[in-house]
């Protein structure tokens, strides 16, 4: 599904740059669940955002399910976020003082048309926070938040859901259940790449990729993801260590 | 390759967002609609006092498909005046304009005599003798309250007889004046007919205070002269009036034997201008109104800018999010742009109609002479809306420049 070949990007001017990625070559097959993890300035944000199509590489080639995406312009970009990926944020990045399904159906703004009702229900049904849809985020837990956002990611059907540390601005318990939710999800065939620092979270993937200093340092698949939580956790510990 | 309306699509964001922020509207847009509102309400006052000084004029003048033509150079400004004694104009001018001059209808003469007594049974005072011609009062367009006009053959027949505005059937006679006798400068007059009320003049005087008898009596019975004092043209065509002005005056300079650089010894005046003139007394104040209201206008642009700015800084996120599912670089420009111009129009709507109400409601209340100027309104409005779009455009720009990655990035 995805194929990042020598993928660099560094910022900053000639005169001083700065690497985020240096030379990143990345196949992600369709229905896996990766993580990538790192310490920050890692550069796991940055490739984050280059699979996401909201940062282009300074160099190197982006092919995503046959297409390259890189070199796409603007309106092209923007309509393969729309179609094909759903974001899930840290901070949840709800717009406030609007209804969590106003909020759902943000996406559907910027398609071909906007979408009914009924589709925004039946995803908030599907990640649980139905009750919640005239509720403003101001009236939410923060689990709740991350729900209506995952929701807002689904809505549109994509088949890659891109996650920047999902539950880092939740407690333990409610960032367990949003972890339950994405594996749910992947267990009904999306497509998952999830941002975290935090060893026992990126654990729960079914693949492990550890970035330090902009390079793949270490790159794990793991066949059963629940079972390899605690190996994970080592082995990541001592990989950033 | 989209379908959709870019517009649309930003049209309904920013009403959205808008909703969302009322207060942070009504900031935005306070300065603007104050901007209109200065400007509606100034020339509403503005307006006002010209339609006032017209109703003025039109009840000393009558008509204004008029043109006034009065003895002395324009050194002589203004109306005819106690003591207005230049003998340059004769019936014989008059004559030669009805003759030789296009565009005119009908003229009428009048000599004037100011302070003229009045005797009856007793009772004393002043007056205004006017001797006109009989075709004065169909060419004001005057109305009887009672009795009539006198005649051509009054006139030809130097016949004592005379017209009393309403103040003089009041006072000397309680009403009923018509068929009464009045001695007026040592003559004697029967009443024939009686003027409806006109009110004040510019001056504030009463204009009912005046006796009209026949120009023909007046010149030989009572003022012993043969130069008028005024001479009133109807036009065939008002638009015209400034060929009709231009042609009066070289016949006159020609009969009176003027040539450059001698000035001319005769005015001729339209209504339109003596209104100007009086009209223009108030309105340097006006003036530096409107012009306050121009800078509130332009203030309130730089307000919307900069309140544009500083959103465009702090909805980061909101914009790293809208690109991230989906917005493209031209969707958060038109949202963003959107928003000023709805804020610009929406303050200028608000604007006016406080403008609009407040002018109606004092023009109720308070008896102030006040009337919209709908196309300087509507004006104000559409510059409103064109600071709007000026306004809203830089700043969003900044807003849709960014990459969705470095706009997203800053949310911690």
């Amino acid at each position: 599904m995805i194929e990042l070949t020598n993928i660099s990007k560094v910022y900053g001017d000639r005169a001083r740059p700065v690497v985020a990625l240096h030379d990143v070559s990345l196949n992600i097959a369709t229905g896996e669940f990766v993580s990538i993890m790192g310490t920050s300035g890692s550069g796991k944000t940055t490739l984050l955002q280059i699979l996401g199509a909201l940062d282009a590489p300074t160099a190197g080639s982006y092919q995503l399910n046959g297409q390259r995406v890189d070199g796409l312009g603007d309106v092209e970009l923007s309509a393969l976020r729309n179609r094909t990926m759903g974001f899930v944020f840290q901070s949840f990045n709800l717009l406030s003082r609007t209804t969590a399904l106003e909020n759902v159906l943000m996406p559907s703004l910027y398609a071909d048309a906007e979408l009914p009702l009924a589709d925004a229900e039946e995803v908030m049904e599907r990640v649980g926070i139905l009750h919640r849809r005239t509720h403003l985020p101001s009236e939410m837990s923060g689990g709740e938040q991350q729900r209506v956002a995952i929701a807002r990611a689904l809505i549109m059907r994509p088949s890659l859901l891109l996650a920047d540390e999902p539950t880092g601005n939740l407690d333990a318990a409610t960032g367990e259940q949003i972890m339950r939710l994405l594996a749910d999800l992947h267990r009904g065939g999306l497509t998952i790449v999830l941002v975290t620092h935090d060893p026992l979270i990126g654990a729960r993937a079914g693949r492990h990729i550890i970035l330090r200093d902009g390079c793949i340092v270490r790159d794990e698949t793991h066949l059963s993801s629940g079972g390899a939580g605690e190996y994970a956790a080592r082995s990541a510990t001592r990989a950033i260590s | 390759m989209r379908s959709r309306d870019i517009w649309s699509t930003a049209y309904h964001v920013a009403a959205r967002t808008l909703r969302r922020s009322k207060w942070r509207a009504t900031a935005m847009g306070f300065t603007l609609a104050l901007g209109v509102l200065a400007i509606t309400l100034t020339v509403a006052t503005g307006e006002g006092a010209r339609k006032g000084v017209e109703k003025t004029f039109r009840s000393m003048l009558g008509a204004f498909d008029i043109l006034l033509i009065q003895p002395g150079g324009p050194a002589m400004r203004g109306m005819a005046r106690p003591g207005s004694s230049v003998a340059t104009l004769t019936t014989d001018d008059a004559r030669a304009i009805s003759a030789q001059v296009p565009n005119v209808r009908d003229v009428s003469m009048a000599q004037t005599g100011f302070r003229a007594t009045i005797d009856v049974a007793g009772k004393n005072g002043t007056t205004t003798l006017f001797g006109v011609t009989p075709n004065w009062f169909a060419l004001r367009g005057d109305a009887f309250t009672a009795g009539s006009p006198f005649s051509n053959d009054d006139a030809s027949s130097m016949a004592r007889v005379a017209v009393v505005g309403s103040d003089v059937a009041r006072i000397y006679y309680g009403g009923n004046a018509v068929g009464q006798h009045i001695r007026v400068s040592q003559n004697d007059f029967q009443i024939v007919g009686v003027l409806a009320p006109h009110g004040a003049g510019p001056g504030g005087a009463s204009l009912d205070n005046v006796i009209d008898i026949p120009l023909e009596t007046a010149r030989r019975r009572v003022f012993n002269r043969d130069n008028i004092e005024l001479v009133t043209l109807k036009l065939v065509r008002p638009a015209d009036w400034a060929a009709t002005q231009a042609a009066v005056t070289s016949l006159l300079r020609e009969r009176h034997g003027i040539r450059p650089p001698t000035l001319d010894d005769f005015q001729v005046t339209s209504p339109e201008a003596l209104i100007t003139r009086y009209a223009k007394v108030d309105s340097t104040l006006r003036r530096a109104f409107f012009w306050v209201g121009f800078l509130a206008l332009a203030i309130g642009g730089v307000v919307v800018a900069s309140l544009m700015f500083t959103a465009a800084s702090t909805r980061r996120q909101e914009i790293g999010t809208r690109r991230a599912v989906g917005a493209t670089h031209r969707d958060i420009l038109a949202q963003f742009w959107m928003e000023a111009v709805m804020i610009a129009c929406l303050a200028g709507m608000a604007g006016a109609t406080l403008g609009v109400a407040l002018t109606q409601a004092g023009a109720r209340m308070m008896h102030i002479p006040l009337a919209i100027s709908w196309p300087v309104t509507i004006g104000a409005m559409a510059i409103t809306f064109g600071v709007g779009v000026f306004a809203g455009y830089f700043p969003a720009r900044r807003a849709a420049s960014e990459s969705p990655a470095s706009a997203l990035r800053t949310q911690e």
